[in-house]
């Protein structure tokens, strides 16, 4: 029930945001961020602070993080599927905690992670929201996946997802396709967005109950799938590369979170 | 002034929230919860997601989440006591993520689980409000409570032998959920069995201790709103630390079962 796709609100509602909600947006934000606007940044520690949307305390809530090896823990929190030996989920020295995987270098070779546990499952009349955020270091020698996905009794991620929505890119291509898939039977789309190697990529799903799922690549509109929605399945956080060519390709993994209504 | 209980905000408020501040609440949801009111579902990936009442960074906040096996973990996080040999607490696979045990058949046979760290302490003038979600398989045959406690580690301590507890609880025979404060052993239990659980159903808890003066209970179905079960005011444990606990005890010769969901709990600074 929002406004009509694309009408501003107008500068005098945001300037009542400011002086009534302590509410502020950037131009930069992505659409949705509202910052604290606090007395002054001398005054107010919280000055400018991100603080919507938060994390609900009324609706299911998951976050992974990465800022610890327990984050890529591949005995409690992650299965860990691989094709070569390259080197596994590992938290970087970096803003904001990134965790990496090197697969090997030949070609074909993959990692692939699912969470332990399927936490995410799309029901009718409740919203799904999720958002992550990638790099891949060779965009066009990759098969990627990064989404829900019910966990796989074999196979790979990159070529047998049963249940799924999410992102993918296919080996000789950057541009960042979408799909839903259920009962193995997927509807895609290209999105037409092209990523570049080695850059952070920040994706979003809003899922509507299970009759229409929104994408977004880099705060843009990606896409709307509407056909093969999974409705009956639990799925897991799931996310992998798979090389190109014969060379080491690599992925990073951000904080990604998944909130769903109760 | 306050509201009265149930009363709604006016309609003009409401339309001043969605336009001045992003925020917009649906009729079935739970009082005091906000949804983000966006550009549209097009240009917006945050629209109608519940943003408010949301975790604050002021503000003492723990958050005990089950989603992996380091969150069910009984040598850093949980005490883990029991009468003989269920299932210990693990976690599901299940939307949003729940941790559940399960009890040996027998008559009286347990499990709770305590916090390894007490982390709440109830503080004139400072308020401390805690949600969570349980499941219990069969009802009526549990003795079962949620809440925080001063340590207990003794067989039964947790459903007999609470010292300092605020918290909500079941008893053998009944499917009533029980709401209590309890200072130095002596408890001033309300039993006013506005709500009860129903077997195998998830069911939101909730209370909000007033500084050292009140406390009130809350419970509703997951995405509902929430009702309001009742108030205590006397036996409020003032001047002890104590910890997230939760247990379930067999009522009968039978498995029973309880689940444990997300559980936050916010205390003033």
């Amino acid at each position: 029930m929002g406004r009509p796709g694309g009408k501003i609100r107008h500068p005098k509602t945001d300037r009542m945001m400011e002086l009534v909600g302590h509410l502020r947006q950037k131009y930069q934000d992505p659409r949705g961020t509202i910052r604290h606007r606090g007395t002054s940044q001398f005054t107010d520690q919280f000055h400018f602070q991100p603080n919507m949307p938060a994390e609900p305390i009324q609706a299911l809530v998951n976050t992974w993080a990465f800022q610890d090896a327990d984050d890529v823990d591949t005995t409690n929190v992650w299965d860990e599927t691989n094709s070569g030996a390259g080197t596994s989920l590992t938290v970087q020295d970096e803003r904001a905690g990134f965790a990496k995987v090197t697969n090997a270098a030949t070609n074909n070779s993959y990692y692939f992670y699912e969470s332990k546990y399927e936490l995410g499952l799309l029901e009718a009349s409740k919203g799904l929201w999720f958002r992550s955020h990638f790099q891949v270091g060779d965009v066009d020698q990759a098969d990627m996946f990064i989404g829900l996905c019910k966990q796989l009794p074999s196979g790979n991620l990159f070529d047998n997802r049963v249940d799924a929505i999410g992102f993918y890119l296919e080996d000789g291509s950057a541009q960042v396709k979408i799909e839903a898939r259920k009962d193995g039977t997927a509807t895609q789309a290209n999105t037409g967005i092209s990523i570049t190697n080695g850059a952070e990529v920040t994706l979003g799903i809003r899922a509507i109950g299970v009759s229409s799922i929104e994408f977004l690549v880099n705060e843009s509109a990606a896409g709307i799938i509407r056909g093969d929605i999974p409705d009956d399945e639990e799925m897991s956080f799931s996310f992998g590369v798979r090389n190109g060519q014969a060379s080491a390709n690599t992925m990073s993994i951000g904080r990604t979170s998944l909130v769903q209504d109760e | 002034m306050p509201r009265r209980r149930g009363q709604g905000r006016a309609s003009v408020n409401k339309g001043l929230a969605a336009d001045t501040a992003f925020l917009q609440t649906k009729p079935a949801d739970p009082q005091g919860m906000s949804r983000h009111y966006g550009l549209g579902p097009a240009l917006d990936q945050f629209e109608d997601m519940p943003v408010l009442p949301g975790i604050p960074m002021f503000g003492y906040v723990n958050q005990y989440t089950f989603q992996n096996a380091l969150d069910v973990d009984t040598t850093n996080k949980w005490t883990e006591v029991n009468d003989n040999a269920g299932t210990g607490l693990t976690v599901q696979d299940e939307r949003g993520g729940l941790a559940k045990f399960t009890n040996d058949t027998g008559d009286n046979d347990f499990y709770y689980y305590v916090s390894v760290n007490e982390v709440t302490g109830l503080v004139t003038a400072k308020d401390l409000w805690f949600f969570t979600k349980i499941r219990i398989l069969d009802v009526s045959e549990a003795d079962w409570f949620v809440g925080i406690c001063a340590k207990v580690s003794a067989a039964d301590a947790l459903f007999d032998a609470r010292v300092d507890s605020v918290g909500l609880f079941g008893v053998d025979g009944s499917a009533i959920i029980r709401l209590e404060s309890n200072k130095d052993s002596t408890s001033t239990p309300n039993t006013d069995g506005v709500k009860s659980l129903v077997d195998d159903t998830i069911i939101n808890l909730a209370f909000h201790v007033v500084g050292v003066t009140q406390v009130h209970y809350f419970a509703g179905t997951p995405g509902a709103r929430y009702a309001y079960l009742g108030s205590v005011a006397t036996d409020i444990p003032d001047d002890e630390e104590m910890a997230f606990s939760f247990g379930c005890r067999n009522g009968t010769g039978g498995a029973n079962a309880m689940s444990i969901g997300r559980t936050i709990i916010v205390q003033d600074e």
